[in-house]
Formats: structure tokens, sequence, C-alpha cells
């Protein structure tokens, strides 16, 4: 069991990260970067909570 | 006096923030400890699980950047509620097994502790919520 499986969660949170730190006038396809953020977020969420279904003993495989 | 007790009052919202970025660092920190000198291998709902601290300490961040508002709390809130459901699957999938998975700390697992960590959080965004009114 390798940790680069769950790659995609964790770059997403990268990515917010950076967002977090954006300038607030800064827009990205009309919205704040506070929003995107938020929206970000909530992928992620949802991300975990579909890969719910795998056991602690078997390899991850994102349900993306 | 009104306005010190305002201060204080907004100096204190920024830093029961900064107290929940403190122990989200100190959990993954300690799940680190253990991965790297105790060679505890995460599986990968404790990996979700760790992903799931992350999403609540980015809500919290949130919060020190942009000011208490009642959507970064909502957002830790529904991180935590996503982190305690695969922490509830990892108990449940033990829950027959007289050893469980992985050593255990204080007499409980990791998966155990995220539960709770991630009730906590539940419950402390929730007060949060109750305590901060939204800025108009």
């Amino acid at each position: 069991m390798t940790d680069w499986v769950v790659w995609p969660i964790f770059t997403l949170q990268l990515v917010i990260l950076v967002l977090i730190f954006v300038k607030e006038k800064f827009r990205i396809f009309g919205l704040a970067p506070r929003i995107w953020v938020l929206i970000l977020l909530l992928v992620a969420a949802i991300a975990i909570v579909i890969s719910l279904s795998h056991d602690s003993t078997t390899i991850l495989h994102l349900h993306f | 006096m009104k306005s010190d007790f305002a201060k204080w009052f907004k100096e204190l919202e920024v830093i029961d923030s900064v107290i929940g970025v403190v122990g989200v660092l100190i959990i993954l920190g300690a799940a680190l400890f253990m991965q790297f000198f105790y060679k505890e291998q995460p599986c990968p709902l404790c990996l979700l699980q760790r992903a799931a601290f992350v999403s609540v300490g980015l809500s919290l961040v949130l919060n020190v950047r942009y000011g208490n508002r009642v959507t970064h709390w909502a957002m830790a809130i529904l991180s935590a509620c996503a982190g305690i459901a695969v922490s509830i699957r990892q108990i449940l999938l033990h829950i027959a097994s007289p050893t469980g998975f992985g050593s255990a700390v204080f007499g409980l697992h990791m998966y155990t502790w995220c539960f709770i960590g991630f009730a906590l959080i539940i419950v402390g965004s929730t007060v949060m919520l109750l305590i901060y009114p939204e800025k108009r």
C-alpha cells in the first residue's frame, strides 16, 4: 500500500490552499477565490464519501 | 470599555480558528509520526481520514483569511461528516476483531481516535455557529 493512490484529493487540497491566499479581488471565471475554495472543498468531501466502499486491507481505487 | 470588549471578541474569533488549525496539524503530525517512527503504514481508509482532516483545516484557514463566516464553519462540519463516515466504516470493519487494525494509542485504535476527533470538530463548529452571528 502506497500513499500516492489518494493523490487526486490531496492535489485538490493543495490547489485549495493556493486559492485561499489569492487576492480577494481576483476573479476566476467570474467567481471570487473564496467561492472556488468552498466549491472545491465540497468536491473533496464528496470524493471522500464516494470512496467509502473500500476495505482497509485493499488498495484504494478512487471512484472518480 | 465596550470597544475593548468588542476588540477582544474580534481577536477571539480568529484565535479559535487558529487553535482549530493547530489541533488539526497536531493530529496530522501524530499520524505522520506513527507512520515514519513506528512503521505503521496507513491503509486507504486512514488516508481518507487524513484527507478529511486536511479539509477541516483548510476550512478553518478560510476563517483566519476572510474572518468568521457561516459557510466556512459549515464546510468544516461537512468535511468532518465525510471523515466521521470513513472512521465509522473502519470501526465497523474491525468491530468483531479481537486485535483491531494497527496498534492502539492510549487503549484506542487510530480510527477510533479519528472518530472522536471528527465528533469534537462537529460539536465545536456548531458551537461556533451559535456564538458568532453572520456578518452582513
